[in-house]
């Protein structure tokens, strides 16, 4: 048997009304099905924590990563693989993360409008072994800050090269780079 | 249903009742009226909807960034997985398909705790496709107790197509399936497997 759900009503601002009916044509849907879907999905993203505002462009920064070439890789064998690669050759490593930051920076740089702003949301969005990442701007300087406890000396050295990359390839001089276990704290001028 | 109501550039919209109070909780929350919050919602749907968007679809990407991270994913730079797995398998093979070997016993174990096995190996099979986004092609084919799994990706290496067997290979056996067939060539997988106990009474 369906379960017959309770309404309410809400108030709306006409103009907006007006919008969603032309928007709701576009997808063949009824405007009350357009913003009820709306709200439902709303209520979604909210409940995984993410804010509103930041979804729209979080969802943009996903899928550059997707041109990108980004995928998902069992964190076990990344550092399994960073351990032993480090290990081996690590200066060449490196060089592979900051190359490969220097390309992500270039294609930010051109798909955004604020290419720093962007970094710091993909930063946030992808990389959940952070507990922290801090961008500060004051004029032509730009202050990067990473914090992760969870991170080996050997994976905050790669993150340091590749954010250091995409500083570079979105067009940003590196005055100052800190690498700690953990920690990156980096300084880049324009 | 729409309804004009005498207050000024404001009318009613008819809505869920448990949508909106889940909104009135979120509104209270955040320091807004439900009227700024749902508002605020629309606009963003219309918005998203002129570039060919929609709440909906960030949504799933939320959910499956979020799933990424409770199976133990890490969103990472394919060249850059391709290089360390190169140099891994060409340091120590063994060790190295261990290594991703264990990684699909570990991703697999969260479809486990089901006791549909089909529900198990359906929903493992939604993660996988969602988070390889280095294969074009993922093909699961389920027929009694046996599966075909088929990978292909022209952007594998030698090496890291060796290593993602050995992540299938470790997932399956997770979900009790036995290996029948394996074809594995640089960016083509090919795996049969059976249920363990039907092969074993075979």
């Amino acid at each position: 048997m369906v379960q017959r759900r309770e309404k309410k009503l809400v108030y709306v601002n006409p103009d907006l009304l007006e919008e969603a009916a032309k928007a709701s044509q576009s997808r063949g849907e009824t405007v009350t099905k357009f913003l009820e879907e709306a709200l439902a999905q709303a209520v979604k993203v909210t409940a995984v924590g993410y804010d509103l505002e930041q979804s729209g462009e979080f969802f943009e920064v996903m899928q550059a990563q997707r041109i990108l070439g980004g995928t998902f890789v069992p964190l076990a064998v990344l550092e399994y693989l960073t351990e032993l690669a480090c290990r081996e050759s690590k200066e060449q490593l490196g060089a592979v993360w900051f190359e490969s930051g220097k390309w992500h920076g270039k294609y930010l740089k051109e798909r955004f409008s604020d290419s720093t702003r962007a970094l710091e949301r993909f930063l946030w969005a992808s990389r959940w072994d952070l507990s922290e990442v801090q961008i500060k701007r004051s004029d032509k300087d730009i202050r990067i800050r990473c914090v992760s406890t969870v991170l080996t000396e050997e994976a905050t050295d790669h993150l340091a090269q590749f954010v250091r990359g995409i500083m570079e390839g979105i067009g940003y001089h590196t005055i100052k780079s800190e690498v700690l276990k953990g920690m990156i704290v980096q300084d880049f001028k324009q | 249903m729409i309804k004009q109501t005498n207050v000024i550039k404001r009318k009613t919209f008819v809505a869920r009742e448990d949508l909106l109070n889940r909104l009135s909780e979120i509104a209270k929350a955040n320091g807004y009226s439900v009227f700024e919050l749902v508002n605020e919602i629309f606009q963003l749907e219309i918005e998203s909807n002129g570039i060919n968007l929609s709440l909906k679809k960030m949504a799933s990407e939320h959910r499956q960034l979020e799933t990424a991270r409770q199976a133990g994913f890490m969103l990472g730079l394919e060249n850059v997985w391709y290089d360390m797995a190169d140099l891994a398998y060409g340091k120590d093979k063994h060790l190295a398909q261990k290594s991703w070997f264990d990684a699909g016993v570990w991703f697999a174990s969260r479809y486990t705790s089901n006791d549909q096995s089909r529900a198990s190996l359906s929903m493992f099979k939604g993660d996988l496709s969602a988070f390889i986004w280095n294969a074009p092609e993922l093909y699961f084919e389920q027929t009694d107790n046996q599966v075909l799994i088929r990978v292909t990706s022209p952007r594998f290496t030698e090496a890291y197509t060796f290593l993602f067997t050995s992540f299938l290979l470790g997932a399956m056996q997770r979900l009790g399936y036995k290996p029948t067939v394996q074809e594995v060539t640089r960016g083509v997988i090919r795996l049969g497997c059976v249920k363990e106990a039907e092969y074993g009474s075979t």
